[in-house]
């Protein structure tokens, strides 16, 4: 499998206003992503996962590090605007409202990432009835306004919106966060039946961990703008390495009461500011395995499987702790409840 | 369909809308003190005088008699006369709505031409002299008073350049004015042929209409600005932007999605410059309606008050039901 995506040690910090100092928003990500993979970014808000989507499609400028696609950079010259790759690099939006012009029947706007590509008229209204058929959207719908569809409907207008152009790689940014559960299972098994037909690679930017289990290849657990944990998900939902990773697949709350969501790994105190990030591990304010190593020494990446690495000294003590916890088949079981709720 | 019906259900209100304004404001103007016989047969008038000529205004019955007098005679289209005019405040209105309305009129046309494109400008570029001089004109155009910038431009062109007309009028003296018809002095000219008139005409209204548009223009463009640039933010917008449409078809597709508090905004001050002109209209002696309502007021001369009041009301009710169709047009969210 060769990558569609390279992320190698991006760096974005915001400057601040009057000041010297900067928000480090990411710090040295580096990840790939495969023809027909999805990998999910999650973290709690302010992780920079959204930052490092925006990156990526060269919407703002990084600070340091390459992004490649197909081996071949993205800057601020050639990103998703430049006609070079217009159409290969597509992007869905959290709230499908905001992201569709009031003013522009349906029709118009899955044909808008056309218009600037020289397709004619009619193989623009062809291939967006094809589109629309393929996502499950009615011809009849073409013709209406955004304020007349669901937010479910509205959200798959967003999609074939970003597949009218058989893009090779989309960027997922929380898409089904804004949807209540039943329309959210509806776009999940959506985009997965997409990737299966299209094989587009998937960034899936999330926080909600049961739909990033569902249909993710591989995640990556960012933590105050690095990825500290990456891995497939079948081993990281089942054998969480980082206390961080640990801490936030317990914090999730499973609809089901019988399940024990008991966790050696409780992580107190709040997230440090990323203006001023600590020296050494940036959870070791936070950590209970964390000693002096942790907090004069930033760890680097550590491979513990094939393809799972963390970024943590003490990983061994906290897989330790837990081993008898297999959160992957808890969240298999309650994800397949949830999320096939919604199937037909 | 949908909009005859809305418009069927707004039309439903307006009766008892304007019935409530009435009320409220006979029972606001009899609260000014004054009275108006004292005003009328001067201080040498006797008790007995005072009394009769009360009497033969009405003005001897509680409030309530004299509210039911009033809206009998208002149902007959009888607004009352002006002791001041000794004329109809029908009549009189007639004659002065239309001055205030031309002037007014012009000016946000002319305000929307300056703040619009300033404010699209200005937010678009955000780092530029346009932004720069755009936040000082709103701050200037906030913070000056109308008629203090009248007497300035009136200085600079009637008194010092003298290119400008005097501020007397809305016409020469020596011009003869159209017949009247519907007493906006363009149009009469124009239905008249009239072309001296209309040209005495268009040079009285340069310096009050630039007067009321320079300072209107101020909010039009805060309105504009802070709409589009919270559009041009959006993820909309920034998936236009992506996929790579012209700089001046996302520009455009901003603008109509900020065009419908654009529109709110304009009606707001429409309806505020009927009276809000009032200072302009003195300085410029235009004897439009805002000037004649405020002499009524400092007079203890209600009719024309209370015609002025109810003039204005059902102008502001017509304005924010075109408002609403115009909502309908650009609207499609509204139109369903």
């Amino acid at each position: 499998m060769s990558a569609v995506l390279t992320v190698d040690g991006l760096v974005k910090h915001f400057p601040i206003a009057g000041s010297r100092s900067v928000v480090q928003a990411v710090n040295g990500v580096s990840f790939s992503v495969a023809k027909g993979e999805t990998l999910s970014l999650v973290g709690e808000s302010g992780s920079g996962k959204t930052t490092v989507g925006r990156c990526v499609l060269g919407l703002i400028k990084s600070t340091d590090g390459a992004i490649g696609f197909h081996g071949r950079p993205i800057d601020r010259r050639r990103n998703i605007r430049s006609r070079e790759l217009r159409g290969k690099l597509q992007l869905v939006f959290q709230e499908p409202a905001e992201s569709l012009d009031p003013q522009v029947r349906i029709g118009n706007t899955i044909a808008e990432p056309l218009r600037s590509m020289g397709v004619s008229r009619p193989d623009q209204r062809r291939r967006v009835r094809e589109v629309a058929r393929r996502v499950g959207l009615r011809d009849s719908t073409l013709e209406q306004f955004p304020a007349e569809l669901s937010a479910g409907q509205q959200q798959r207008v967003g999609i074939a919106r970003a597949i009218v152009t058989d893009p090779e790689l989309i960027v997922l940014d929380e898409p089904t966060s804004a949807l209540d559960p039943t329309a959210r299972a509806e776009i999940i098994d959506l985009l997965i039946r997409l990737q299966q037909e299209l094989e587009t690679a998937y960034l899936f930017i999330s926080h909600d961990l049961s739909t990033v289990r569902y249909l993710s290849h591989r995640v990556a657990v960012m933590y105050l703008g690095m990825i500290v944990e990456l891995g497939t998900a079948k081993e990281l939902f089942s054998h969480p390495r980082h206390p961080y990773s640990v801490g936030l697949l317990s914090s999730v709350l499973l609809p089901n009461p019988n399940l024990k969501r008991e966790s050696a790994v409780d992580l107190a105190g709040e997230i440090p500011s990323p203006i001023d990030l600590p020296t050494g591990c940036y959870l070791a304010g936070r950590c209970p395995f964390a000693d002096d190593r942790c907090r004069s020494e930033m760890p680097g990446a550590d491979t513990v499987a094939e393809g799972h690495t963390v970024n943590c000294f003490k990983h061994r003590d906290a897989l330790r702790g837990h081993e008898a916890l297999d959160y992957f088949d808890d969240f298999q079981v309650e994800a397949e409840k949830l999320l096939g709720a919604g199937r037909r | 369909m949908r909009i005859l019906r809305y418009i069927g259900r707004r039309s439903l209100f307006i009766g008892p809308q304007l019935f409530g304004i009435i009320l409220v404001s006979f029972l606001l103007v009899k609260l000014i003190p004054g009275d108006p016989a004292v005003m009328m047969l001067g201080p040498f008038a006797t008790e007995e005088q005072l009394a009769m000529l009360n009497e033969e205004m009405g003005l001897d019955g509680t409030i309530i008699d004299q509210f039911w007098i009033y809206l009998q005679n208002l149902v007959q289209g009888d607004l009352g006369t002006s002791w001041q005019t000794t004329k109809p405040v029908f009549d009189d209105l007639a004659i002065r709505f239309p001055a205030t309305l031309e002037l007014i009129t012009l000016s946000l046309l002319l305000a929307l031409l300056i703040g619009i494109p300033l404010g699209v400008a200005a937010a678009y570029f955000k780092r530029s002299i346009v932004k720069k001089f755009s936040d000082y004109y709103g701050l200037l155009a906030g913070s000056l008073p109308d008629f203090w910038l009248g007497l300035i431009l009136i200085y600079l062109f009637y008194t010092i350049m003298q290119v400008a007309p005097a501020p007397l009028g809305r016409i020469d003296f020596a011009v003869l004015p159209p017949a009247p018809v519907t007493n906006f002095l363009i149009i009469d000219s124009l239905i008249a042929g009239n072309w001296q008139a209309l040209w005495s005409t268009l040079g009285h209204l340069v310096l009050p209409v630039v007067t009321l548009a320079v300072i209107n223009a101020g909010p039009i463009l805060k309105m504009t600005q802070a709409t589009m640039e919270r559009m041009l933010e959006s993820d909309l917008i920034r998936y236009a932007e992506m996929c790579g449409l012209p700089k001046s078809v996302v520009i455009r597709k901003a603008f109509r999605n900020s065009l419908p508090s654009v529109v709110t905004i304009v009606s707001v001050l429409y309806g505020f410059l009927i009276g809000g002109a009032v200072l302009v209209e003195i300085v410029f002696s235009w004897g439009g309606a805002g000037q004649y309502a405020v002499q009524g007021v400092l007079n203890a001369d209600i009719n024309p008050v209370l015609g002025f009041v109810l003039f204005s009301a059902i102008l502001s009710l017509i304005i924010y039901l075109l408002v609403d169709l115009i909502y309908f047009a650009i609207d499609p969210r509204i139109r369903g």
